[in-house]
């Protein structure tokens, strides 16, 4: 063999046999091995050797060869880490800016992280106590009004629904209806009355939910008509401690026996009640109803079922697509389906209407993940800013490491150690601030307390220990990455010549990131805040100053609205079924000439006095004939607004008056046209509205007060409530604290903004701030010779600041239009009425911002532009 | 039993490995039992036979000195062990003392 010709085996396959060989073998093993490779180069060629080589290196990967992992060998990293937590906590002790600027950012957005878990873990828990809740499903309906673009989902569904699928649907193992109960209803035993809530519920009820039936027969309680199973709770406070079982209870009309006692749902039902009423009654009080058993009556009724084991449930959608086609052959305009949910989606889950019980829209529930992961990535930004702009002290440190042997993963490993001590330390900060958090958290919106409890369990401080970890790595990924290549002979050469301008770029795009993230949750605050001002002080087109709204419960009003009348400080009074401009809605269809023609209106039914009290403007017309509801012409009477008569092309105002249109098949007459005026959330565009006159069914009072003791009056009011109704507690609020109620839900998000903001403003300029002192610390010789060579104090700031100033010019310009586009197009995208929004309004938070920041970077550049240049350059 | 009693081959590697005074390493093994008693075997297997014989204590091993030849890799060279000769030896008196008994008739009967 020539040495010209040799060619070394395939490189792959002996770095193969090097790794998998057992290091005592490794040696005569190899040689053996390429000794026959030499002897086949010869006798076969080189091709064949190779492949041989190839084969002889597989063959070899035997028991006896391969390396015996050593668990030695792998904890010998973690042997160094006694000696890492010393170095790392050393550091952070010498270095108590950056540290404290790293503990107080991770601890802050830590905490919110906390929070976040906490709330997120118990969310998810929602309905997960049912056996098998993952086979339980909601029947959901979609609805479609011919015409209208798009459709909108229900929670509920038909009546009709249940018994058919009972009938036809293959694989359903149980399955029962419920009936919402909108409001407390009073249920009487001997002289005590209670209001509770209530459901109506059909006997399935026990097999579906696994909710604990405490006495009688789950297969019957609700089996039969006028019976009724109780919560413990509220058994104990209807009848004390006698059993309440085949006691007898009124409740409307009717007499009721108390079949079971239930226990009370948890917390993380979603179906809350404290009685439940066998749901035959209600069909036998519907009988002969020939609307109950439609389609489109699918406003009040829930279905729930379960799935029998191993049934697929695309064939039930497929048996409910056919019963939907069924039905909707059977009515016009509209097209109904029904589609179903798993249960467990339920909360968290799309934002439905009529939604049953507790609800909670996972689209707020991703809001809030992701804001707060936005302030905690911030939070590590600046720690791997921070200790990036230290390189040049650590790489000594570092270089000598690696001389003493450390290799390239020691080194990372030590730098990950170091960051996960910070967030360590952050965490148990985080905790002790989690606990104001969360007190706060409840204040921000009175519903969480029914939805969470956020009480800390071993578990959740388990979830959070990984939470510091995973930050910990997070923050000190790159930094240890950027350490770990340090070479040592470089460093230790001359430290001062390690620049890395790399590194540079890299800590001006997170500082970047962070400014732009912040700078555009301000803008976005501003403009939601904005908004939610507008929607308060919008002009509504009528007057609801000092009105307040009592609401009745199912009593005639006329004795109460009597004693009110005596009372100095009403001025006026009038009754109105629901509270218009507050998110209340009570809708129908009208027809006018053209049959075919329906319009979908809004509508309220008032008393004479409920325009005048409200100042409503007329354009044609007036305010309706006072009479009995048995009058037809007084019965008939109705009010329209503008939208109406355009929606109808009845022309001006004045020839409306006298036509007639048709509702619900009663011929009405035009008495009075009003003025538009926005009877909805200012997301709802305004069209057409009816004021109907009636007496009866009117669920609310409208005192206009007039005085200047408002408490004594409301003392008063109170009292003479308490004489007329002692069951119900008195619910009464002015309207302007009820439109305020109204958009309680932007409120909410102005808070969780504008705190979110809050934090990573404040996380943003700490890590700003910290990145000008140490920039500046590392060009003080080079302030020192400026200035030794004339430069003035305003050189030198304007020197030190340049940078960073541009750094805010430019996220301002990114975050200003990102913020306005997300905010309207996102989180306005229903609103129709917008506030409208100038550049002061987009300016002024950042210009709050970037003030700060500029005054930080100024004092800290101005501190060391007065620094005599003598004291920095003496040592050279 | 195990452990106590000899395999044929690897007898046969013992008895090589003998033959091979000090020059016993795994490539001059397959060599000898090739040319000595035509017998084609695989490196693998050699090898694995000369690391189970080390086990039980009939063969060491020590490394030669480094040369140019094989990529500069070292041989590992093998000997017997008392315990290695005793085996080797002791399988061959339990041969002898079979033949010894065997009937001379039965002997003959095979010329």
């Amino acid at each position: 063999m020539k040495k010209g010709n040799y060619t070394p085996p395939p490189r792959w396959a002996t770095r193969f046999l090097r790794w998998y060989c057992n290091k005592n073998m490794l040696e005569d093993l190899e040689g053996d091995i390429h000794e026959f490779y030499l002897r086949n180069i010869n006798a076969k060629g080189r091709r064949v050797a190779s492949l041989i080589y190839i084969l002889d290196v597989l063959k070899f990967l035997r028991i006896y060869t391969v390396t015996k992992p050593s668990i030695n060998k792998t904890m010998k990293h973690f042997l160094l880490i006694d000696n890492y937590i010393k170095t790392s906590s050393r550091n952070l002790r010498h270095n108590p800016l950056f540290s404290l600027i790293n503990v107080a950012g991770l601890a802050i957005s830590m905490s919110v992280g906390l929070l976040l878990i906490t709330f997120i873990s118990e969310v998810y828990t929602f309905d997960t106590f049912h056996e098998n809740a993952e086979r339980i499903y909601r029947i959901n309906n979609s609805y479609e009004y011919l015409g209208d673009e798009n459709y909108s989902r229900y929670a509920s569904t038909s009546p009709v629904t249940g018994p058919r699928m009972q009938r036809s649907v293959p694989g359903i193992e149980s399955l029962v209806t419920l009936r919402n109960q909108f409001h407390a209803q009073d249920i009487t035993h001997k002289d005590k009355t209670i209001p509770f809530r209530m459901y109506w519920a059909s006997e399935g009820f026990f097999e579906v939910f696994s909710f604990q039936l405490l006495q009688g027969n789950p297969k019957t309680a609700l089996k039969g008509i006028n019976k009724l199973v109780i919560t413990d709770e509220s058994a104990k406070k209807l009848f004390g401690n006698l059993s309440p079982l085949n006691k007898q209870v009124e409740l409307g009309d009717e007499t009721y026996t108390v079949t079971g006692v239930v226990a009370s749902p948890p917390m993380n039902s979603h179906l809350q009640f404290e009685v439940l009423v066998s749901y035959e009654t209600h069909v036998n009080a519907k009988k002969g109803n020939d609307r109950f058993l439609n389609w489109t009556n699918m406003w009040e009724y829930y279905v729930y079922f379960k799935l029998r084991e191993g049934q697929s449930a695309g064939a039930v959608q497929d048996a409910l697509d056919k019963i939907s086609e069924e039905e909707n052959s059977k009515i016009e305009h509209t097209v109904i389906r029904a589609y179903m949910q798993p249960l467990l989606n339920i909360v968290p889950g799309d934002n439905l209407n009529n939604a049953i019980g507790t609800t909670m829209e996972a689209k707020m529930v991703w809001t809030l993940v992701l804001l707060s992961i936005v302030v905690i990535i911030s939070a590590c930004f600046n720690y791997t800013n921070l200790s990036l702009g230290r390189s040049m002290r650590r790489s000594m440190e570092v270089g000598v490491r690696k001389v003493n042997g450390a290799t390239g993963f020691q080194v990372w490993l030590q730098f990950i150690v170091e960051a996960t001590i910070i967030s360590l330390v952050a965490l148990i900060v985080a905790i002790g601030l989690f606990t104001v958090l969360r007190d706060y958290f409840f204040t921000i919106d009175q519903r969480m307390h029914n939805i969470v409890t956020l009480q800390l369990t071993r578990q959740l401080l388990g979830y959070f220990l990984l939470m510091a970890l995973f930050v910990g790595v997070l923050a000190g990924f790159f930094p240890a990455l950027f350490f770990s290549r340090v070479t040592a002979f470089k460093v230790l050469k001359d430290i001062s010549k390690t620049r890395v301008l790399g590194q540079l770029n890299f800590k001006k795009t997170l500082i970047l990131l962070q400014y732009t993230i912040s700078l555009s949750f301000i803008v976005a605050v501003t403009l939601i805040y904005k908004q939610y001002r507008y929607s308060l002080s919008y002009d509504l087109g009528y007057n609801t100053e000092n009105i307040l709204n009592l609401r009745l419960f199912d009593q005639g009003p006329a004795p109460l609205a009597n004693e009110f009348k005596q009372f100095p400080e009403v001025k006026n009074l009038s009754q109105s079924a629901i509270i218009t401009s507050v998110g209340n809605y009570r809708g129908s269809t009208a027809k006018y000439k053209n049959l075919q023609d329906s319009a979908w209106f809004n509508s309220n039914k008032v008393d004479e006095n409920y325009l005048p009290i409200h100042g409503h403007q007329f354009l044609a017309g007036d305010n309706f004939l006072r009479g009995s509801e048995s009058d037809s012409a007084v019965n008939n009477q109705v009010i329209v607004n503008e939208a109406l008569l355009k929606r109808f092309n009845m022309g001006t105002p004045e020839q409306a008056l006298g036509e007639e249109i048709l509702i619900s098949g009663n011929k009405k007459v035009i008495h009075g046209v009003l003025k538009d005026f926005q009877y909805g959330r200012l997301d709802n565009k305004i069209g057409p509205f009816v004021f109907e006159y009636g007496t009866s069914h009117l669920r609310y009072i409208n005192l206009l007060i007039g005085t200047d003791d408002i408490f004594n009056t409301m003392d008063k009011i109170g009292a003479a409530w308490k004489k007329f109704d002692p069951v119900h507690p008195m619910e009464a609020s002015f309207y302007e604290d009820r439109i305020k109620g109204a958009y309680e839900d932007v409120a909410s998000l102005v808070t969780i903004m504008g705190f979110m903001a809050f934090l990573a403003v404040s996380i943003a300029s700490m890590g700003l701030l910290g990145m000008v002192v140490f920039t500046t610390e590392s060009r003080l010789k080079e302030i020192g010779i400026r200035k030794v060579f004339g430069a003035t104090g305003f050189n030198l700031v304007y020197l030190l600041a340049r940078g960073f100033i541009l750094l805010l010019v430019i996220a301002a310009t990114v975050a200003i239009p990102l913020a306005y586009y997300y905010v309207n197009a996102v989180i306005f995208e229903k609103i129709v009425y917008k506030a409208s929004f100038g550049l002061f309004d987009l300016m002024l938070g950042v210009v709050i911002v970037i003030g700060i920041a500029l005054m930080a970077i100024c004092l800290e550049t101005f501190r060391a532009a007065r620094i005599n240049p003598a004291a920095i350059l003496r040592n050279e | 039993m195990k452990g106590t009693n000899l395999g044929e081959f690897e007898e046969v590697v013992l008895l090589a490995v003998a033959t091979l005074d000090n020059k016993a390493y795994s490539v001059a093994i397959v060599d000898r039992l090739d040319e000595q008693i035509a017998r084609k075997v695989k490196l693998g297997v050699v090898h694995a036979i000369l690391h189970r014989l080390e086990e039980k204590g009939y063969l060491k091993s020590g490394l030669g000195e480094p040369t140019s030849e094989r990529g500069g890799k070292r041989k590992r060279f093998y000997s017997l062990t008392s315990g290695g000769f005793a085996a080797v030896n002791r399988s061959r008196e339990i041969r002898q003392q079979l033949w010894d008994i065997i009937p001379t008739m039965v002997l003959e009967s095979f010329k």
